[in-house]
């Protein structure tokens, strides 16, 4: 599934965000876009995902424009940490982000899982580092919030779309759990597409495929493997 | 036992999609006031006037929960307040022989060869059952997981599967039954309905019941007393209808203030 960015501009008010950004990727592999804070990565990642329109150029998946709604089911940007459920559990948050869901399904009682799910083994070390294995049934709101920026990166790792957008999955994590997630992402990217985001260039950039800059809504590749 | 089952309710409503809702009182007074149009006007059998003045909330519901797709919470607030004021309004100008200011009297019962208050106990057990037993399903169901998630971002729960109209729908729906329920099972034990028999007041001691529902059961249960049953006690010792009235929407509002001052803030959903 390849995505094709072709000349995006995007303008608030007089202020220019990006200015004719182009780039196109393969159906897998890892990218890493980075570029300081206020040089358009967000809202890079909003046009992406199609929640906000660009001022010009369009986002074309597999040569062909797709609208929102049908974009989310191949295209999933890394779920928000900061959210406060009031009594979703540890669990119950990845069962709902394993299942897909039909409206039959979601009347039914989540599973109750465990570590030895099979779509979570890759996941042990990284659960077990950062002390979740144990809080399954805990309410989300309750975890740390490294706790919680993990789980919604694993929720989103777990997801069946074809490519994945991960806004900064490194920040508030140890650097162990940082060093654990990574060969997670680089090897799931050998089957799709991942995209990450993040201000600053670090150990990462050398397990990507692909790095670009973006700087003042100009984008520039600067490495390729 | 209606109140029991309408604050339960408003609770669930209030904690799953992450709003402060004011509508109770437009659900009741809507189907209450189709009821008695239905029965007195147009003589249409009562449990027929009953199933349909329920559909009719019931759609209301549906429709009002779903611009939470569109609206922020603090603002679905507003927008309850003032559906309920204007509503109140707009009764005041239908014609007398429809209700009007007058309100409309003579409203049937339901099954009509049983004493009014043995009716009404039946109906309002009924709709307890239903309440309790279908927010325990719902408490144990992915489907409260999925609320949650599109009451907090609309979006983010789409990409994970989640069915946002079909969700806020379905509790609509489930307030729109019990609330339509209650007027008309109200407005047919008092054989009344009035612009006044359900007001703002009635939906400021649904908001009570409703916070007291989110801090925990037994807190629910200790408010339900102290809203509903102790003020209906004392009109055994002589104490007016209206004097009732104003006693329980006196500690409706203390008993908020008391939740918003003692209470931690997570605890309850206001949604801002």
């Amino acid at each position: 599934m390849h995505l094709e960015c072709k000349h995006i501009s995007k303008r608030y008010g007089s202020k220019l965000v990006l200015n004719d950004v182009s780039f196109t990727l393969g159906s897998s592999g890892l990218t890493l876009i980075t570029g300081p804070n206020g040089s358009g990565k967000s809202t890079l990642l909003d046009i992406l995902q199609g929640v906000t329109s660009q001022t010009s150029g369009e986002v074309v998946i597999d040569g062909k424009f797709v609208k929102r709604k049908i974009r989310a089911q191949v295209l999933l940007r890394q779920l928000q940490e900061e959210s406060l459920y009031p009594t979703i559990t540890v669990g119950e948050y990845l069962d709902f982000a394993k299942n897909v869901h039909s409206r039959r399904l979601s009347l039914q009682k989540p599973k109750r899982i465990s570590l030895d799910e099979v779509y979570l083994k890759n996941f042990k070390a990284l659960f077990k580092t950062s002390k979740i294995e144990e809080q399954f049934g805990t309410p989300m709101r309750l975890l740390s919030g490294g706790q919680r920026k993990l789980v919604v990166t694993v929720a989103s790792l777990i997801r069946p779309q074809k490519i994945l957008l991960l806004d900064e999955p490194f920040a508030g994590l140890s650097q162990l759990a940082a060093s654990q997630l990574i060969p997670i992402i680089k090897n799931e990217s050998k089957s799709r597409l991942i995209i990450v985001v993040d201000h600053e260039l670090h150990d990462f950039q050398y397990s990507c495929d692909r790095v670009f800059h973006l700087r003042e809504g100009h984008v520039s590749e600067v490495h390729q493997s | 036992m209606l109140f029991g089952a309408a604050g339960a309710c408003a609770g669930v409503y209030q904690n799953r999609l992450n709003v402060v809702g004011l509508h109770w009182a437009f659900l009741c007074s809507g189907s209450a006031f189709s009821y008695g149009l239905l029965t007195s006007v147009l003589f249409i059998p009562p449990l027929i006037s009953l199933a349909l003045s329920v559909v009719g909330a019931t759609f209301a519901s549906c429709g009002l929960t779903l611009l939470r797709l569109k609206i922020a919470s603090h603002n679905f607030t507003i927008l309850t307040f003032a559906i309920v004021m204007v509503w109140l309004s707009v009764l005041k100008l239908i014609p007398r022989h429809y209700g009007g200011i007058y309100g409309l009297s003579g409203v049937p019962e339901l099954i009509g060869y049983l004493n009014r208050n043995i009716e009404t106990i039946i109906f309002s057990f009924l709709i307890l059952l239903f309440a309790v037993l279908t927010f325990r399903y719902e408490h144990r169901s992915r489907i409260r997981v999925s609320a949650e998630l599109v009451a907090e971002n609309p979006t983010q729960a789409q990409d994970l599967g989640a069915h946002s109209v079909f969700t806020l729908s379905l509790y609509g729906a489930l307030s729109g039954v019990i609330f339509g329920c209650f007027g008309v099972v109200q407005a047919a034990y008092v054989g009344f309905v009035g612009v006044n028999s359900f007001d703002i007041g009635f939906s400021i001691i649904v908001l009570s019941l409703a916070v007291s529902y989110s801090i925990s059961v037994r807190f629910f249960c200790i408010a339900l007393i102290c809203v509903v049953t102790a003020p209906d006690l004392l009109k055994l010792l002589g104490v007016s209808g209206s004097g009732v009235s104003y006693l329980r929407l006196m500690i409706s509002g203390a008993l908020l203030l008391g939740i918003c001052i003692r209470v931690r803030r997570e605890k309850i959903a206001f949604g801002v």
